[in-house]
């Protein structure tokens, strides 16, 4: 009997609801979602639905109300450690340099040895950073800085990537370049990723998969591959398949 | 001095100034009023009396700076490491901390004499009241940036899975070291207060004992000497820490800056 390859992360059924004063408050609601290994993958809703409750749940800072989330088709007890999460703020430590910075992940499981160090200085050489390795974070740009967070995440070797807004407090300008950075370490690197944003063009110049989230509590609405040719640019933008995609997920987020 | 911007100038010289016109009237005052020297010494008076009595002087200062080094430092390891304690675990948290605010609802004037008569005439009692008025702020102020910890950077490295300790030094410690200074530059300052306060109640010697001996006697300008050498040792250790704290954590003061701006 042939088993179909299990997929790296597939979440069945996550509901998710707090409680205040007595009060509950639904935020996620049976979703399901699966990537396999080597994919990118957006999840896409307007601000509130609970897209970094989501995020928070797969990494195994927090847990469902129910549901169960496999990884390689297991349900693990503590996901943390395994799931690379990178926040909305880069959240470096003022007091460690760039360098520092980068190694923290690696530090915290024993790999802070002389090699990791020069394979990190190698990386920082291909993140464009090797310049303020020495350097205090104060001193980056807020581009910068969070390309030694992506270092950082990325160092470890986790088997997935969580993403959440990582360009949401980036300047347009240097959002776009962040956007095409990306593309290239992702290309580069293939490692399976979840994005969380609310922009759609970022989304879908992205992902092979983009998952639409409701309102309040989050359901999922919309399941949309972006079959885009690879290695993508950001001229797509304007190719008329990516206008496609684009209205398809703009209706579906209006729709609610 | 290259670099000093106008404000930076105008905070030098300010209290300088002040600082001369007081003394000038102060100076004035006494003569114009025929104020006499047992009541009140004129700024020149104190001067001469520290520069006769240098040598006297001098030797009383060198036991209660003797004193407030050795309790200060005693109160920065104690405190420091009580806080580390405290804000590790709950249950040494809760054993130990209502002692820690007790110890200083005592009036430590209550406190100095029992020492007396517990450890003795010598310098060790002195000691422990600077220690015992310096460690609580040390205390206090280090468990308040123990705890004051950002959420986010906490998320962030548990998941590469660090352990409660590798939380602990790798950010609970660091981001608790502003706070650990505040609390060093207060307890620099009562040091001061707790060695004078030591030598009131029982000595043979320092600036307090000083003190003490020529009150009786009306040799008011030699109070006020020792008044001001004090408060010379005060302000020094106050620098000291401020010092230390500018070129450790000069990386903390760049990125508080660059974010206030």
């Amino acid at each position: 009997m042939i088993m179909p390859n299990p997929a790296k992360l597939r979440l069945t059924g996550i509901s998710k609801s707090f409680h205040v004063d007595n009060q509950i408050f639904p935020v996620l609601e049976n979703i399901a979602l699966e990537v396999t290994e080597g994919q990118f993958v957006s999840v896409i809703g307007p601000s509130g639905c609970g897209k970094t409750t989501l995020l928070k749940c797969i990494a195994g800072l927090d847990e469902p109300t129910s549901g169960t989330i496999e990884l390689d088709g297991n349900v693990i007890g503590s996901r943390l450690g395994l799931i690379g999460f990178m926040p909305q703020k880069d959240l470096l430590l003022p007091w460690r340099t760039v360098l520092d910075n980068a190694m923290l992940g690696l530090e915290v499981i024993g790999r802070d040895g002389d090699q990791y160090r020069q394979q990190a200085i190698k990386m920082m050489d291909i993140f464009g950073i090797k310049e303020f390795k020495n350097r205090y974070p104060d001193a980056l740009s807020g581009g910068m800085r969070q390309r030694v967070a992506f270092l950082r995440t990325l160092l470890v070797d986790q088997q997935l990537f969580l993403l959440d807004e990582p360009f949401g407090a980036l300047d347009a300008f240097t959002r776009g370049q962040m956007q095409e950075w990306l593309l290239t370490i992702w290309s580069t690197f293939k490692k399976t990723v979840i994005l969380i944003t609310h922009d759609v063009e970022e989304a879908i110049l992205l992902s092979d998969k983009v998952y639409v989230l409701s309102h309040t509590p989050g359901r999922v609405i919309l399941e949309l591959d972006v079959k885009l040719d690879r290695p993508r640019e950001y001229g797509v933008l304007t190719d008329p398949q990516f206008i496609d995609f684009k209205k398809t997920l703009i209706d579906a987020l209006r729709a609610k | 001095m290259v670099g000093l911007k106008g404000s930076q100038i105008i905070s030098l010289v300010l209290p300088a100034v002040i600082i001369w016109v007081l003394l000038i009237i102060w100076e004035v005052a006494l003569q114009a009023f025929h104020i006499p020297k047992w009541l009140l010494p004129a700024p020149s008076e104190i001067l001469r009396e520290l520069y006769v009595e240098r040598e006297m002087i001098a030797s009383h200062a060198l036991v209660t700076l003797y004193e407030i080094l050795a309790g200060f430092s005693i109160a920065i390891i104690v405190g420091v490491g009580l806080a580390l304690s405290i804000a590790y675990s709950r249950l040494i948290e809760r054993s130990l901390y209502p002692f820690v605010i007790a110890s200083q609802t005592i009036p430590i004037i209550a406190i100095a004499p029992l020492l007396l008569i517990w450890i003795g005439y010598g310098i060790s009692p002195k000691i422990i009241v600077v220690a015992l008025v310096a460690f609580f702020p040390i205390v206090v102020n280090m468990v308040d940036g123990l705890k004051n910890l950002d959420d986010d950077m906490v998320s962030m490295i548990r998941t590469f899975g660090a352990s409660k300790w590798q939380i602990f030094c790798k950010i609970q410690i660091p981001s608790s070291i502003p706070s650990l200074f505040s609390g060093i530059k207060i307890a620099a300052a009562v040091s001061v207060i707790g060695a004078v306060i030591g030598e009131w109640v029982g000595s043979s010697q320092g600036l307090g004992y000083l003190m003490t001996r020529s009150i009786p006697q009306f040799e008011t300008e030699r109070v006020f000497a020792s008044i001001f050498i004090l408060s010379l040792m005060g302000i020094m250790l106050f620098l000291l820490v401020f010092l230390a704290e500018r070129i450790l954590l000069r990386s903390y003061y760049k990125s508080n800056q660059s974010s206030n701006s």
